[in-house]
C-alpha cells in the first residue's frame, strides 16, 4: 500500500513530533505552515517504507539546525532544503531516490517533509534519533558507523557551503560555527546513505508511528489525562516503550541558565492529588535528560521525558516551562536501538554530564519497587 | 486641588471614577455599556461629574480603557485600508504575510501586500540593503488607495534602521496623512505574530482616532479641557497621540485595570486579585504591583499574536449567573448569566430568574434588594449550591497560585458580594472600599512606562551590565512617554536564553514605568 503525506497527514505529524522533542526540538508551527504550503502548491508526498527501498538506491537526511528563535524571525526564503540536497548529489556524484529524517523530534520532523516537497522525491519512513538530541552525531547513523560527510548547509538561495571530514564530530563543530555567522539557523543534508545502510542504522518507521500519534491526539478538549490514555496506547504497539506517568503538580521551581549556548538548568514539580508530599526534580540541557526524586534517579536520557500541560495535554518546551503552571511529568522508554552499548556512548546520561548508567525506566521502576 | 477621571468599559458595565489627587474617591458610577461603546463611556463621564459637584476646570487628566479597537477587529468593521510591507528578502519568502489570518478578515487586508528586500541578522548585520528603489514604486502604486501602512522588517526588534527608512520614505510620497504602523514599536521577535499585530494595528487607527477625538469633544462639550489617556494591556497609559498611532496596544486593558485597582485599593502589590463580574470571575496574579503576564501567544479576533496579556482565568460565576434546580434535587450553576438585566430577573428585585446573587441573600450573607421574595427557597439546598460555588473559586485559585503556600486574595468587582470572608488558599481575604469601580480605579490610577525588548550578546558586556544597559534603555522610554523621573521603577525584567547561539545571546525584556509628571 503507498501512503502519502498530505496537509492533514502534516498537521497529525506536527502534533506527535512534539511528544518526541522531550522538551526540545523547536516549535513545530511554521514549519507545519511551511509544509502544507507546499503540499497544496506540489501535492501529497510519498511516504516510503524503508523496506523497500532497493539497496543501492541513495537516500539523504535532512534537518535544520541552529536557533529555533532566530528561525521564527528570519523565515526561509523558500528552496535551502532543496539546494542542500542537490548539492549533495552534485558533489558525490549520485541522484537520491528519497529524503529521510535526521531528528523526528520537534520541527525537523517536517523539514524533510518540505525537502521532500520541494526536491520531487519520496520520503523515507525513518530517522536517526527517534527523538530530538542537540548534536549531528548524536544519531544511530552516527552510533552505527555512517559519514555525516560531505555535509552541506545553507540559509541563503543563491549560496551553499559543503563541509568534510572524516568525523563526525569535527562536521557537527564547522557546521555549528557555520551556522552562527550564516545567521543562526540554516538547513542542513548529511549521511548520505544507500538503502542498505539506511536499513541498519536508521531508526525505521519512526514517521508512521509520529503520525497514528498525532491523529491519536487530534480531537479537541483534550487534558493530561486523555493525551496520557491515548499515548500509552499508541506507544504499546511500537518500537519504544509504554510512557509511565511519574508524578502530577506544580512546577514550583524553575532555574534556567546558558552554558555554551545550550540552555541548562532544572525544575522541581510539587505534587498533588496522589501525589501530595513529593518533590520531582527534572533537569534539561536544551532537552529534558533527567528525573529524580530526592536521591533517587527515576529515568535518564535517552528514554524520553515529556513535561505535559496538565489542562490542555500539551507538551511543554524548556523555553515554555512557567513556575506555577501545573504539569504531568512522564517518562517515554526510548527505541531499543538507542539503548545499545554503542548509541549510550554516544547519546547515555554520561554523554550529558550526568554520572549514572543508563537503566530502562522499566527496570527503574521495578528497581525502586514504584510500579507508576 | 486637581482631579482625575477614570473610565472602563466592561463587557456588561462601563465604569467611571473621579479622583482627587490624592487618588482618594469623589464619585462613581456604573453605566451598562452601549453597543456602539461611546455612548455609554460619554454616560458615565457625565454621571459621574455631575454626582462629583467639583468644578470643571479642575479635572485635570481623564484615563480610558476602551474595548473600540478589539470590537472593531473581531466584527471586522471600520477597518482602515491597509497595505502590508515586509522587509526581509531574499529571506522570508517562503511564507507570506497573513498566512493564517481568518479568511473573512484576510480579504479586508490582502489587496496591498509587498516583500521588500532588506532587514536585519540576530546580530544586526543586514540580510540585504534596503530596497530604497522598489518601496519607491510601492508608494506610488498605493498612493490615493490605502490609507495606513503596517511595516515590519526582520529582526527590528534588534534594529529599526530599516523600518524607519521605510516609514520615511511612505510618507515622503502619501503624504502626512497616511498612518504608518513600525512592528519594532509594537511587537517582539517572532517576525509572523509581529507582523499580524502590526497589521491589526494599522487596520485599526481610524477606529482609535474617531473614539479619541468623541471623547475628547465629549469632554469638551461638558466644559472640560483634561487631558487625555488610553489604558494599554500591561497596565500602563498612553496618550492621545501615541495611542492613536498604536491603537493595537489598547486591547484587553479591562483585566489589567481592574487588577491594578485592587492592588492600589488594598495597598498591596502582591496578591491574587478575584474579581467578580455579572457574568464571570476572572482571577488573576498581583507581582510587584502589576500583573503576571501570560507566556502564551494570544489570539486577536482569530490573529496570532505575540502580545502579552495578564495571566486569567475565568470561570463562568458572576452575580447574575443564572442557577437550575432540577426535578431530582440537582442543579447547575451557570454557565449563562442574566448579565446587566440582574436588576430586572432576578428574584430579590421581583424577577422570575433564581440566580448567584438570589443564592447569597437568601442565605443571609448578603442585603440586597427584597430578601422575602428568597425566603420560601430550600435553605439546605441552597447551601449545597453556595458552597460549589465558594469551591469553583477556590479551585481557580489553586490554580493560580504561585505555590502550595496562602496568599492574600483581594475580591473586587460589583459580584464580589458572593464570596465569603473565607477561602481555602487564602492567606487573608480583602474587601476594599469602593471594590465595585476597581477597574476604574486602576484605569483612573495607570502610570506610564517604557519598555526595551532586544537581543543582546550577554558576553560582550556581561550579564550584570547588559541588564543596567536595558532598564536604562526602559527607563529613558518612559521618561518619554511622559512618567516623572523621580518615580520610575523597573517593574519588569525578564532574560531569556536563546539556545544555540555563541556570545550567550539573550532576549532581554525590561519595562520601567512611574507616575505621570505633573507638568
Amino acid at each position: 500500500m503507498k501512503r502519502y503525506i498530505d496537509e492533514k497527514t502534516v498537521s497529525s505529524l506536527a502534533r506527535g513530533a512534539m511528544y518526541l522533542g522531550s522538551g526540545g526540538g523547536g516549535d513545530v508551527k511554521l514549519m507545519e505552515l511551511m509544509a502544507k504550503r507546499i503540499i497544496k502548491e506540489n501535492g501529497p508526498i510519498p511516504l516510503i517504507s524503508p523496506f523497500r527501498f532497493p539497496d543501492e538506491e541513495w537516500v539523504i537526511p535532512v534537518a535544520v539546525m541552529g536557533s529555533p528563535t532566530i528561525f521564527s524571525e528570519r523565515l526561509p526564503s523558500g528552496n535551502e532544503l532543496k539546494k542542500v540536497v542537490e548539492t549533495i548529489e552534485k558533489e558525490k556524484n549520485i541522484a537520491a531516490s528519497a529524503i529521510t529524517g535526521i531528528e523526528i523530534g520537534g520541527m525537523n520532523a517536517i523539514s524533510p517533509v518540505i525537502a521532500a516537497a520541494l526536491t520531487n522525491l519520496p520520503l523515507l519512513d525513518a530517522d536517526g534519533m527517534g527523538r530530538a538530541f542537540p548534536e549531528l552525531q548524536m544519531t544511530t547513523y552516527h552510533g552505527f558507523g555512517m559519514k555525516a560527510s560531505p555535509a552541506v548547509i545553507s540559509n541563503r538561495p543563491d549560496k551553499t557551503y559543503l563541509l568534510s571530514s572524516d568525523e563526525n564530530t569535527e562536521i557537527e563543530k564547522q557546521a555549528r560555527k557555520l551556522v552562527t555567522d550564516l545567521g543562526g539557523w540554516a538547513a542542513i543534508a548529511c549521511y548520505p546513505m544507500q538503502g542498505w545502510q539506511m536499513r541498519e542504522a536508521g531508526i525505521l518507521q519512526t514517521y508512521t508511528l509520529t503520525i497514528r500519534l498525532g491523529e491519536a491526539l487530534s480531537a479537541d478538549a483534550m487534558d493530561a489525562h486523555d493525551v496520557m490514555e491515548k499515548m500509552q496506547k499508541v506507544f504499546q504497539k511500537s518500537i519504544y516503550g509504554k510512557p509511565v506517568k511519574l508524578i502530577e503538580g506544580k512546577i514550583v521551581d524553575l532555574q534556567r541558565n546558558i552554558i555554551e549556548g545550550m540552555l541548562k538548568g532544572s525544575l522541581v514539580v510539587e505534587g498533588s492529588g496522589s501525589y501530595i508530599g513529593e518533590y520531582l526534580s527534572v533537569f534539561f540541557h536544551n532537552e529534558y535528560l533527567w528525573i529524580k526524586k530526592n536521591d533517587t534517579t527515576l529515568a535518564t536520557v535517552p528514554d524520553l521525558i515529556c513535561v505535559l500541560d496538565e489542562e490542555t495535554g500539551y507538551p511543554l518546551s524548556v523555553e515554555e516551562l512557567e513556575n506555577h503552571v501545573k504539569v504531568w511529568v512522564i517518562a517515554i522508554p526510548g527505541p531499543f536501538l538507542l539503548q545499545t552499548t554503542k548509541m549510550l556512548d554516544v547519546v547515555g546520561p554520561m554523554q550529558f554530564g550526568i554520572a549514572e548508567n543508563f537503566i530502562p525506566i522499566e527496570e527503574r521502576l521495578k528497581l525502586n519497587g514504584n510500579e507508576g | 486641588m486637581s482631579y482625575r477621571i477614570g473610565i472602563d468599559v466592561g463587557g456588561t458595565h462601563t465604569d467611571a471614577v473621579l479622583l482627587d489627587e490624592k487618588y482618594q474617591v469623589i464619585s462613581e458610577t456604573k453605566t451598562p455599556t452601549t453597543a456602539d461603546v461611546s455612548t455609554g463611556i460619554y454616560k458615565a463621564m457625565r454621571e459621574v461629574i455631575g454626582k462629583s459637584g467639583v468644578p470643571r476646570e479642575k479635572i485635570r487628566y481623564a484615563m480610558l480603557g476602551t474595548t473600540h479597537c478589539t470590537n472593531a477587529i473581531v466584527e471586522r468593521k471600520r477597518l482602515n485600508k491597509v497595505a502590508v510591507i515586509r522587509i526581509g528578502a531574499p529571506a522570508t519568502l517562503a511564507v507570506k504575510p497573513l498566512v493564517g489570518v481568518p479568511d473573512d478578515l484576510r480579504s479586508h487586508l490582502e489587496k496591498y501586500v509587498y516583500i521588500v528586500r532588506g532587514g536585519h541578522e540576530f546580530d544586526g548585520r543586514e540580510i540585504a540593503p534596503l530596497d530604497v528603489e522598489h518601496l519607491y514604486r510601492i508608494a506610488n502604486e498605493i498612493k490615493g488607495k490605502v490609507d495606513s501602512v503596517a511595516i515590519t522588517s526582520v529582526f527590528s526588534p534588534v534594529s529599526k534602521d530599516h523600518e524607519l527608512k521605510a516609514a520615511e520614505i511612505i510618507r515622503e510620497v502619501l503624504g502626512s496623512g497616511v498612518a504608518i504602523s513600525l512592528s519594532h514599536e509594537i511587537g517582539s521577535i517572532g517576525l509572523l505574530e509581529r507582523e499580524n499585530a502590526t497589521i491589526l494595528n494599522a487596520a485599526v487607527v481610524n477606529v482609535a482616532k474617531t473614539a479619541a477625538e468623541g471623547f475628547i469633544n465629549a469632554l469638551k462639550a461638558e466644559g472640560i479641557n483634561a487631558k487625555v489617556f488610553f489604558g494599554q494591556n500591561d497596565g500602563t497609559l498612553m496618550n492621545v497621540e501615541y495611542a492613536i498611532k498604536y491603537p493595537i496596544l489598547t486591547i484587553s486593558c479591562g483585566p489589567t485595570n481592574s487588577i491594578r485597582g485592587a492592588s492600589y485599593l488594598a495597598q498591596l502589590s502582591n496578591a491574587l486579585v478575584v474579581d467578580v463580574g455579572g457574568t464571570t470571575t476572572d482571577i488573576g496574579v498581583l507581582i510587584h504591583s502589576f500583573p503576571r503576564e501570560s507566556s502564551l501567544a494570544v489570539e486577536i479576533g482569530g490573529v496570532r499574536t505575540n502580545f502579552r496579556m495578564p495571566d486569567l482565568v475565568s470561570i463562568g460565576l458572576g452575580g447574575g449567573t443564572i442557577i437550575r434546580i432540577h426535578q431530582d434535587g440537582s442543579f447547575t450553576i451557570g454557565p449563562d448569566s442574566v448579565g446587566y438585566k440582574l436588576p430586572e430577573k432576578g428574584m430579590v428585585f421581583g424577577g422570575d430568574t433564581l440566580t448567584a446573587t438570589d443564592v447569597v441573600v437568601a442565605l443571609g450573607k448578603a442585603k440586597i434588594g427584597d430578601p422575602q421574595k428568597v425566603a420560601h427557597l430550600d435553605k439546605e439546598l441552597l447551601n449545597r449550591i453556595y458552597h460549589q460555588m465558594v469551591e469553583m473559586v477556590e479551585e481557580a485559585i489553586d490554580k493560580m497560585k504561585t505555590s502550595a503556600d496562602p496568599v492574600p486574595v483581594i475580591l473586587v468587582g460589583g459580584g464580589s458580594v458572593l464570596l465569603p470572608d473565607k477561602l481555602k488558599g487564602a492567606s487573608k481575604v480583602i474587601r476594599p472600599d469602593h471594590f465595585g469601580v476597581a477597574n476604574a480605579i486602576g484605569a483612573a490610577i495607570a502610570q506610564v512606562s517604557g519598555q526595551v525588548e532586544r537581543v543582546f550578546a550577554l558576553d560582550e558586556l556581561g550579564r550584570e551590565k547588559t541588564l543596567e544597559l536595558a532598564k536604562k534603555m526602559a527607563i529613558d522610554e518612559a521618561i518619554k512617554a511622559g512618567a516623572n523621573p523621580e518615580t520610575i521603577e523597573i517593574v519588569d525584567m525578564e532574560d531569556v536564553p536563546l539556545a544555540y547561539l555563541p556570545g550567550n545571546a539573550a532576549r532581554v525584556r525590561v519595562k520601567a514605568a512611574g507616575v505621570l509628571s505633573a507638568s
